[in-house]
């Protein structure tokens, strides 16, 4: 794509962005490699458990980024700086990819372990599918407005409702329903799942924060060539 | 006090605009009752005897009511009526508050010819006075959650994206409501149902949340001024 027109602190190379997808193209093959090699299988789930090097990764991103939507709403409601726009839209489509990723990955395990691709009464995986729902909305609304300020305004507002649902969700069905979902084994795993698990989480933040600085990029070079 | 009398005066406003189009009402309560009678021909009687269809029903059929209503509402918004209260000295949360009153109010009507209705043509009998308390009580904090929701997201849009982006923005919104709901409006079938403190929060909170969401957010809806860079 042709950016001449472009001012020069958009078009010109970013070392944080270069840093992170040198970080990102090491780290997720070699995280990845180590997960599908080298934890032996889980004692009641076989080879199944080692799609929670993945899963659980993204699950942990897919929270972060609609909170950081959410909270960068709030500040362009309060201070008015497109900037904060910006953040909150890349945020979301962080979240938007990565909350795809949980409700894919999920439903391959739950085969495996529970005999069904989706479980209603899984507060995790219905949270994950009403932030999808909501973040899908978001996007629809947005493309929907014309105005620049207005959309902005209206995404600030939408992308805290989205955090909301996501969160009132999972204690709806916390409420209603009993837990199915594994909890939390930090604290139990063996030494080898435990250095698997601890580099995958670090292999997809940089994940996160490469994606998430490429989507920024991308916010502020649309902005600039919608404006007149 | 100002604040009350404002919220007062814009729900005045807004209930005459529902009741001038009360026919409208009149509508979602034959398209409930539609739905009942489908339901009734095309699913096992056996199966409609189970509360868990019965609730479905209802709340399926509260949903659509009040997605019907929000983009009514959103049309009477683009009307002189409604510019009038916008260019009004009242406070945008106050009207925020009397709309997602207005639109409660329609829903409870809709709730409370619908609950016997629904009962009749699903199950051959009139519901108990308990049963049908117990039924309206939840469908009416239900209805709640979604007036809340509706008068938010239906003031965001203008009328080509309504259509489709209002059940888009509701649904997942309303998800926590309507699972609080299903359960207790099941069991509001069986008559079972006990109204303890901690579930009448449980029910009641996504309502209380998202009505003090939508007052706080809703002024910021009708703000004008550019943004900074």
């Amino acid at each position: 794509m042709k950016m001449d027109h472009l001012p020069p602190n958009v078009t010109r190379r970013w070392p944080l962005l270069d840093i992170l997808l040198t970080l990102l193209s090491l780290s997720v093959p070699a995280a990845l490699a180590l997960a599908l090699t080298y934890p032996p299988p889980e004692i009641t789930q076989g080879q199944a458990h080692r799609i929670f090097y993945i899963h659980v990764p993204i699950a942990w991103v897919a929270l972060y980024a609609p909170i950081l939507s959410a909270i960068c709403g709030i500040l362009f409601l309060l201070k008015r700086s497109i900037a904060f726009d910006q953040w909150s839209v890349a945020a979301n489509r962080i979240a938007l990819l990565f909350s795809l990723g949980v409700v894919i990955s999920g439903p391959i395990w739950a085969k495996a372990i529970w005999g069904v691709y989706w479980d209603w009464t899984d507060e995790r995986l219905m949270s994950f599918f009403i932030l999808l729902l909501s973040l899908g909305g978001y996007f629809y609304a947005r493309s929907l407005i014309a105005s620049p300020e207005r959309r902005a305004r209206i995404g600030a507002i939408l992308s805290i409702v989205a955090a909301l649902s996501a969160i009132t969700t999972w204690f709806a069905i916390r409420l209603v329903e009993p837990q199915q979902h594994p909890g939390s084994l930090l604290g139990a795993m063996a030494p080898s799942i435990r250095l698997t698990f601890w580099l995958n989480i670090l292999a997809f933040h940089f994940f996160f924060l490469a994606l998430f600085r490429v989507a920024l990029r991308h916010e502020k070079i649309r902005s600039l060539e919608k404006s007149p | 006090m100002e604040f009350l009398a404002a919220i007062r005066i814009a729900a005045r406003l807004e209930l005459l605009l529902e009741w001038r189009s009360r026919g409208r009402l009149l509508a979602i309560f034959a398209f409930g009752i539609l739905a009942s009678v489908i339901a009734h021909y095309t699913l096992d009687p056996a199966l409609l005897r189970q509360p868990r269809n019965l609730a479905g029903s209802a709340l399926g059929t509260l949903f659509f009511a009040s997605l019907l209503l929000s983009g009514w509402a959103a049309d009477a918004q683009d009307s002189s009526a409604y510019r009038l209260l916008l260019i009004s000295p009242l406070d945008p949360a106050a009207l925020y508050l009397a709309r997602m009153f207005a639109r409660w109010t329609a829903l409870s009507a809709i709730c409370v010819a619908y609950v016997p209705a629904n009962a009749v043509l699903l199950t051959g009998n009139f519901p108990t006075a308990a049963q049908a308390f117990a039924q309206l009580l939840v469908l009416l904090q239900v209805a709640w959650t979604l007036a809340a929701l509706g008068s938010l997201f239906s003031a965001m849009l203008d009328q080509r994206g309504r259509g489709v982006a209002l059940p888009v923005l509701i649904l997942p919104a309303s998800i926590p409501a309507l699972v609080l709901a299903s359960s207790s409006l099941e069991r509001a079938f069986l008559t079972q149902i006990q109204f303890t403190g901690s579930g009448l929060a449980a029910m009641v909170a996504p309502a209380v949340l998202y009505s003090t969401v939508g007052t706080l957010l809703f002024p910021f809806l009708y703000e004008d001024g550019p943004f900074t860079a």
